[in-house]
């Protein structure tokens, strides 16, 4: 592996580890708050790495001054930008049907253990 | 630009216009609206196809705003896209119809409004992922997708539907995660997310030889997050508490369109983003053909197994999604084959759950084979759409099941040795497996059992039911009288795709 | 799974928690339901075969995640520099966007113009994820018929809230109102738009509700009138965009010009977008805000209020636990 361009991509692989960490979180919990958290741990992961993709070195926000236009040289890449923002709408309404999934299951199995709530689930059903 | 080029784009607003009355409708209101949208959805699409080919000039791409290409969002038509935007509203229409009546009495809370609602956001959805030409746009709808399927199966409210959609979302906000990081990879990589100009970085990356290792892990990494998304074997784990617990609309929807929804996606991804060669390099073809072949066989075993009904149906649904897959990992010459499993078992499989809910009724309200004894006798109707969705799932002649088969096991002739003895093994295995527990079931089914009991429902409340089982059976019957012509249209549409 | 059971619980005692949250309560109430369930199961305790495969499952979950963030690594240190000014991503593109954005779009937010100008169906897609969730959240936790207003069955007196909460949300919740509106109607001059606003004005509702309890907030904004107005801001959305892809694609005029950029009243359809935006999300988190609160965290037949109180028991199977 080269180190070197790996240290250059230090955000990017920061953005990999956290993600990781939240899969990680995801899989080894079975409280279901802890991988409602998990999910968002990955999902914030996903957006470290697209902003980091959108950052030019010396450039500022993507802000026009409508008297004076500069070019495209002085500003940073938008689109990452526009990505993360749906990301981030995409990952609030995720997080809300997961926190009332686990609102209801809470009401009725009294318990966040998603391996409890299979088995209550399936002696439920028989 | 010609009038019926406008209709694709006018169908998948006018479901997003529909989803927001239906939130605000009553119901009673809603379902009209919504089985109306629906038609018109059908009738578009057909004269979108109609259109196509009688002008006979291939594909076609709608700017959605003012700017062309790499800037604007934009969709694509071809033939396929066409017939797949008959098939799916078609199919959904016919799941409302005939699951309307479990719908309002398996339910705590009564809000049939919002179920419209949700189903037109995943019809529309489903538009947008067929029509799309833009990858970050196919994502925005496939959340749209996972979050309203989410909603259906937990509709009944009660605690093992629950249970099943907690798990169903789990694992696909997983798929979802690790096809963001690939979008988000690829876009890193090209600096485009539109399908054509991505084909073209692409191709420019793999002749230069450049980047090699991180074009194969975003392959892979999309490849595993939409087969997490389509349960396919290793991550089917949720299929079989989610179609037992839900109602009966809502596992024909799902199994018959939500996974369809993401397979057409990998299969655009691959024809219009990396194109075979690509893929074929990254080695990621095994890996499809592992999984789907693993699929095959494991499903049709578990189903065997399964004591209840729903439950068989939701195995054999696992294998029947590893044929699909089957179809793309066998390649460019596999895709027909996959397509058309895609259609028939779209057909069948909403048939299967349609009229096996019926079945239930039919037994007492429990749908443990053992119950079901005689069943056919109290609903020949739903019993005879049944049995005909399960010869297809066999692939006995006139049923979709066995073209779909027999254009699997001729593509795999062309294939080196042994994939050619692991692919026809598997198709002959499983073909014994599902004769041994489709057959077992139509056995109980047809054998004179208990006395008859007079039906609770009266012949109109049924007459929905029938009716649209009855639109399903003919499906599946038409596409295997209708093999060559559909098959042509597959064909030429998977060439324009 | 005992262990593991005691250990989740001493965990649990040990993070500084406030006694009096909800979700506090559900915590313990959690743990001491698992408990009690697994003392009266004891019949039932799992075989060897279930718990090693419970093992096996974990360390194949962290090998996946390791495997998983491996790869990546390794793919990391095969894309282009971070920073770089010749990345593959500084396109045509992105030139067009940063240098035409402000002439054809008219907003001087350049990123303003691409989401809801050049890449505009993306962001309709993503307003209706958020309508999705909605939707299931509301068939989820919405247990009244479907007639009425969900907060006349509420019970009549909500209990006195802290005076301090009441002071401060007196003082922020116009003034977060008025930013909310201020990011909103802004959101093509500079940074800001119908998202951030939108949620800025839904914390200020969430606010005012907490403090003057859910019957002066229904009165102010009721859980229908939040239904009926993110379904004509949506559907408005919908058609708005509806007539500018449908000129663009047939290349029509659309009659909607940019207009002079830097003025308010500027940037065509932007304005009015934004606006209908910021209307969907704070509509949206502030149901989702009500919605959880009126489903409680108490479990279904304990107490039909739905607002959860301090569970008497809790505070003493608090030092058990600890004790054990």
């Amino acid at each position: 592996m080269n180190l070197s361009m790996l240290w250059e991509n230090r955000p990017q692989a920061a953005a990999v580890i956290l993600f990781g960490i939240g899969l990680a979180t995801l899989l080894l919990n079975q409280n279901l708050i802890r991988k409602i958290i998990g999910f968002s741990f990955m999902d914030s992961a996903v957006f470290l790495f697209l902003a980091s993709e959108g950052y030019i070195a010396g450039r500022a926000a993507p802000i026009q001054n409508p008297a004076s236009p500069l070019p495209a040289s002085a500003f940073v890449n938008p689109i990452p930008a526009g990505l993360v923002l749906t990301g981030i709408v995409v990952s609030v309404s995720v997080t809300a049907l997961m926190l009332a999934l686990t609102v209801r299951l809470w009401q009725r199995y009294h318990t966040l253990n998603l391996d409890e709530i299979i088995r209550l689930a399936r002696r439920e059903e028989e | 630009m010609l009038w019926w080029q406008n209709l694709p784009f006018l169908s998948i607003l006018l479901c997003l216009l529909a989803s927001a009355g239906c939130s605000l409708l009553p119901g009673r209101i809603s379902r009209h609206l919504a089985r109306g949208v629906l038609l018109l959805c059908i009738l578009g699409s057909a004269s979108l196809t109609a259109g196509l080919l009688r002008s006979g000039s291939g594909a076609f791409v709608f700017w959605m705003g003012h700017f062309p290409a790499p800037w604007g969002n934009e969709i694509r038509a071809g033939v396929l896209e066409g017939v797949c935007a008959c098939l799916f509203p078609l199919i959904m229409l016919c799941a409302l119809t005939a699951g309307r009546g479990a719908l309002a009495e398996g339910t705590a809370s009564r809000r049939e409004n919002l179920y419209d609602a949700v189903c037109m956001l995943l019809m529309s959805a489903l538009l947008a992922q067929v029509y799309s030409n833009d990858l970050f746009t196919c994502y925005v709808f496939l959340e749209i997708m996972t979050l309203s399927a989410c909603a259906l199966i937990a509709f009944r409210n009660s605690g093992p539907s629950l249970a099943a959609a907690i798990r169903y979302m789990v694992l696909n906000l997983v798929g979802s995660g690790l096809f963001l990081l690939s979008l988000v990879l690829l876009y890193d990589l090209t600096g485009h997310l539109l399908m054509e100009n991505l084909h073209d970085s692409v191709r420019a990356l793999a002749a230069d030889g450049a980047h090699h290792r991180s074009l194969t892990i975003i392959i892979a990494l999309m490849t595993v997050g939409l087969c997490v998304k389509s349960a396919l074997f290793p991550f089917h784990s949720w299929v079989p508490d989610a179609y037992s617990a839900g109602v009966p609309s809502s596992n024909a929807i799902l199994s018959s369109l939500v996974s369809k929804g993401y397979i057409l996606l990998l299969l655009k991804v691959y024809v219009r983003v990396f194109g075979w060669d690509t893929v074929l390099a990254s080695r990621v073809d095994l890996l499809l053909l592992g999984f789907s072949l693993a699929a095959v066989i494991y499903g049709s075993l578990a189903a065997m197994r399964a004591a209840h009904l729903s439950r068989m149906t939701a195995w054999s649904s696992v294998a029947q999604i590893g044929y699909i897959f089957l179809g793309l990992g066998l390649g460019t010459g596999g895709y027909a084959a996959a397509v058309f499993h895609l259609i028939s078992h779209a057909f069948a499989k909403s048939l299967l759950f349609l009229s096996g809910d019926r079945l239930r009724e039919a037994g007492g309200g429990s749908d443990r084979l053992a119950d079901l004894t005689g069943a056919a006798r109290r609903d020949p109707v739903s019993a005879v759409c049944w049995s005909a969705a399960a010869l297809s799932m066999v692939g006995l002649p006139f049923t979709g099941g066995l073209v779909s088969k027999l254009l699997l096991g001729m593509e795999a002739l062309h294939h080196s040795l042994p994939v050619r003895i692991a692919v026809l093994a598997v198709l002959a295995l499983s073909t014994l497996l599902n004769v041994c527990y489709f057959l077992r079931t139509l056995l109980v089914l047809w054998s004179p059992g208990r006395e008859a009991s007079p039906l609770r429902e009266s012949g109109r409340r049924l007459f929905p039911v029938h009716a649209a089982c009855g639109v399903l059976a003919l499906g599946v019957l038409g596409t295997f009288l209708g093999a060559s012509p559909l098959l042509e249209l597959l064909t030429r549409g998977l060439a324009q795709f | 799974m005992r262990n593991d059971l005691d250990q989740d619980l001493r965990a649990s005692l040990e993070e500084p928690v406030p006694s009096a949250s909800p979700l506090d309560q559900a915590h313990l109430l959690q743990h001491r339901s698992a408990v009690l369930r697994e003392e009266n199961d004891l019949s039932r305790m799992e075989p060897d075969a279930l718990r090693r495969l419970r093992i096996l499952y974990r360390v194949l979950s962290v090998l996946v995640a390791c495997g998983i963030v491996g790869t990546l690594l390794w793919g990391v240190a095969d894309l282009p520099a971070f920073g770089g000014g010749a990345n593959p991503t500084e396109n045509e593109v992105m030139d067009r966007y940063l240098s035409e954005g402000m002439r054809e779009g008219g907003a001087t937010n350049l990123v303003a113009n691409m989401i809801l100008d050049y890449r505009a169906f993306d962001t309709l897609g993503e307003s209706h994820v958020l309508f999705t969730a909605a939707c299931a959240v509301l068939l989820l936790l919405s247990r009244e018929p479907e007639r009425g207003d969900l907060s006349r069955s509420v019970p009549e007196a909500d209990a006195p809230a802290d005076p301090v909460l009441v002071f401060t949300a007196r003082v922020l919740c116009p003034a977060l109102l008025l930013f909310g509106l201020y990011v909103v109607l802004n959101g093509h001059l500079g940074p800001g738009g119908g998202f951030s606003g939108g949620t800025v004005m839904g914390a200020a509702l969430i606010l005012y509700r907490c403090a003057f309890g859910r019957r002066r907030a229904s009165a102010f904004l009721s859980l229908r009138g939040c239904r009926t107005l993110t379904g004509a801001a949506l559907a408005f959305y919908a058609l708005s965009k509806a007539w500018s892809f449908f000129t663009g694609a047939n290349h029509l005029p659309s009659g909607i010009g940019p207009g002079t950029p830097g003025a308010i009243l500027s940037a065509g359809l932007i304005l009015p977008l934004n606006i209908a935006v910021g209307c969907v999300v704070c509509c949206t988190m502030y149901g989702f805000f009500a919605l959880f609160e009126e489903s409680g965290i108490l479990p279904e037949g304990d107490g039909s209020s739905g607002r959860s109180r301090p569970e008497p028991g809790s505070s003493r199977f608090r030092k058990g636990g600890a004790e054990a």
